[in-house]
């Protein structure tokens, strides 16, 4: 397929780990070939490095560009999944970078929840991500907002689009 | 019936209605439990981190404040969330209010990450929140929508009822959004748009940033400018950065112009140069010409908004050798300080007299007071003594807290009333001025509408209890003319600088 230049980044490494390779390879494959095509080729106009949801959220995951930045949205009966990345360094403040222990991706990232919605962050490779999580229903009780694992979850499994 | 229903139709019976001016509390001053004094615990930068933006809702007014801590949320007075007192300015910044949310940018290091926006009237789904600026919706959810810029700065809007855009949609800033609602992914908060803006900030990430600020600016470009607003044009009395000598009891006569950049003609009796640093400070130059002690001098003539209002004065140079500086602002006796509305701010204008000997003896005369010091003249000679705290009938005292409220005289406008000082939530019309602010307020609107659900945003919102501890304050005065403070020189003034820079 033309259109599709999409790799896993851990596929790369398939020549070393055949076996994790292979399942990566799947999975990414999945997460592109169930996009619709709209999302598609909305991916191919993103100026940012593209990180596409696990292949559950493709199917609804509508993808929105602007000239710095790419979001995801992924609605579903219980959530809407988020996405929003930028390479824009908007303001410089003083001060020393919170401390965390928390890494995503092998990147230093941040957890946190706003009126319910939980979100993780993090910078990879000059583009900074965050993955949010919004509970349709009852969002201060569901443990998918109120606890970060969930939305860990998804921001390790995201799918990186080779370009 | 339905809540939303009843709630419509108590709210269309009692319509609430702006009462006052606006003016707000400082960046980073928040409200506190069960009305307690505010305190400025929050992020007090001025930084505006949205310049562009316009104001989030389509008309004014509305009423920036807690959704916890003010009338009818769960650690705020009792009452509803339709209480007037929510729909009455001063506006309170709420970034930093409690929260167990990770807020890198507040100083507890935790915060509310936005701001809770009150529309003009306690009426669900009613009045329109429009787009901040430019952009695209990226995300609508079950409660949020947010809108995402060009430069990737993204404006969330939360609670909102009547969406009136889609995932994906261009929509250019001021367009209609979706109405002001209680949205909370099945169970309702209070009445109001929780609004974030998230941008990148080096070195903490992708955060939600301070919104307060941007949200004054935006206010008052969609409202107008404030009533009162003055910019320094020049004075005739030397900067205060330059040593002016004035013999001690020479009286020195000068003048200092502003620009009326507010909404409101200056008129002589109504607007005064008044002391400052402390407001209504007895100044240690009144000379023969002041209004009184605590007021230099009156405006010229009529200056409509826009021309230039002159303020002529003297300063006398106290007997006692020394170094006096006295700081001064404009004020619309009654109504306000100007620093209280758009600037400038107490502790810029001032006038600053060095008093040097005359070379001739005094005549005897018992202690009276210059500012916080005391003065007498004993064998011909001046003696002066700083006080530690205040001077008050020739002697020096202690600040006085009668009713160990935290406030002192003369901020404290009643000092035997542990619930009166300055940033006490204002009761209307009680006979009692619970804020030292303007004297007891009137209510523009029959109180709460009683609705049950008042603080049903507790769920959501509640935090740490931050605990109280004093506030600022400011009142505005009345012309407190005090018996004869001796006179003697002179000036300087210095630099000015508007609280605000606003956008062309």
């Amino acid at each position: 397929m033309p259109l599709l230049r999409l790799l896993l980044g851990l596929a790369l490494l398939g020549a070393c780990a055949p076996d994790v390779s292979a399942r990566q390879e799947s999975l990414s494959s999945e997460a592109w070939t169930s996009l619709s095509a709209a999302a598609q080729e909305q991916v191919e106009t993103s100026q940012v490095p593209v990180l596409l949801f696990p292949a559950e959220y493709a199917p609804m995951t509508q993808v929105i560009t602007g000239p710095t930045w790419y979001a995801l949205h992924a609605p579903t009966e219980e959530l809407t999944v988020m996405l929003h990345a930028t390479s824009v360094v908007h303001h410089e403040l003083n001060g020393e970078a919170r401390p965390t222990g928390l890494r995503i991706r092998g990147n230093l990232a941040y957890s946190g929840m706003n009126e319910g919605i939980r979100h993780v962050t993090w910078e990879e490779d000059g583009t900074f991500y965050t993955v949010e999580v919004e509970c349709r229903h009852e969002p201060l009780s569901d443990r998918r907002c109120i606890r970060q694992s969930f939305a860990v979850d998804i921001a390790e499994r995201m799918v990186e689009v080779a370009r | 019936m339905s809540r939303h229903l009843l709630l419509a139709v108590a709210t269309l019976a009692f319509p609430i209605t702006a009462s006052a001016q606006f003016s707000y509390e400082p960046p980073g001053t928040l409200m506190s439990p069960n009305g307690s004094a505010p305190t400025s615990r929050g992020y007090t930068d001025d930084r505006v981190f949205a310049p562009e933006m316009r104001f989030p809702m389509e008309s004014a007014p509305a009423f920036l404040n807690s959704q916890i801590y003010a009338p009818g949320g769960y650690m705020g007075p009792s009452g509803g969330q339709c209480d007037s007192r929510n729909y009455d300015y001063p506006w309170f910044d709420n970034y930093c209010e409690a929260r167990r949310w990770s807020m890198p940018l507040c100083p507890s290091g935790t915060g509310h990450q936005g701001q809770d926006i009150r529309p003009a009237t306690c009426e669900d789904d009613v009045h329109w929140i429009v787009a901040a600026e430019d952009g695209t919706i990226t995300n609508i959810g079950s409660y949020s929508v947010y809108v995402t810029t060009a430069d990737g700065t993204r404006y969330d809007y939360l609670h909102m009822g009547s969406v009136a855009v889609s995932v994906g949609q261009s929509v250019s800033q001021g367009q209609r959004l979706g109405r002001a609602s209680n949205e909370f992914g099945g169970t309702a908060t209070t009445i109001h748009l929780h609004f974030n803006i998230r941008q990148n900030v080096s070195p903490h990430g992708s955060v939600y940033v301070p919104t307060y600020t941007s949200l004054i600016d935006s206010y008052e470009e969609l409202s107008g400018p404030p009533a009162y607003r003055a910019q320094w044009v020049r004075q005739s009395f030397p900067l205060a950065s330059t040593r002016f000598d004035v013999t001690a009891g020479e009286e020195i006569a000068g003048f200092i112009e502003f620009t009326n950049q507010g909404a409101e003609t200056w008129r002589p009796g109504q607007v005064f140069l008044g002391t400052t640093e402390p407001r209504d400070g007895a100044s240690p130059l009144q000379a023969s010409d002041w209004v009184s002690s605590s007021r230099a001098a009156t405006v010229e003539s009529e200056t409509a908004p826009g021309e230039v209002g002159v303020f002529r004065f003297s300063v006398r140079a106290p007997d006692a050798p020394g170094d006096y500086p006295q700081f001064f602002n404009l004020v619309r006796e009654g109504e306000a300080w100007f620093s209280d509305q758009g600037g400038p701010v107490d502790d810029l204008i001032q006038v600053r007299v060095e008093s040097v000997e005359s070379g001739t003896s005094c005549e005897d005369s018992p202690w009276r007071c210059e500012g916080t010091s005391r003065v007498r003249c004993e064998g011909g000679v001046l003696e002066r003594e700083p006080c530690a705290s205040t001077c008050m009938d020739g002697a020096c005292v202690d600040r006085v807290d009668n009713d160990g409220d935290g406030s002192f005289v003369p901020e404290d406008c009643d000092d035997n009333d542990p619930n009166v000082q300055p940033g006490r939530p204002e009761i209307c019309e009680d006979g009692i001025d619970q804020d030292c602010r303007l004297g007891d307020a009137l209510c523009a609107v029959s109180p709460d509408a009683g609705t049950p659900d008042g603080g049903a945003d507790a769920g959501a919102d509640a935090g740490r209890d931050p605990g109280a501890t004093a506030g600022c304050g400011c009142r505005v005065a009345p012309n407190n003319d005090l018996p004869g403070i001796p006179a003697v020189v002179a000036l300087g003034l210095v630099a000015w600088r508007l609280r605000r820079r606003r956008r062309s």
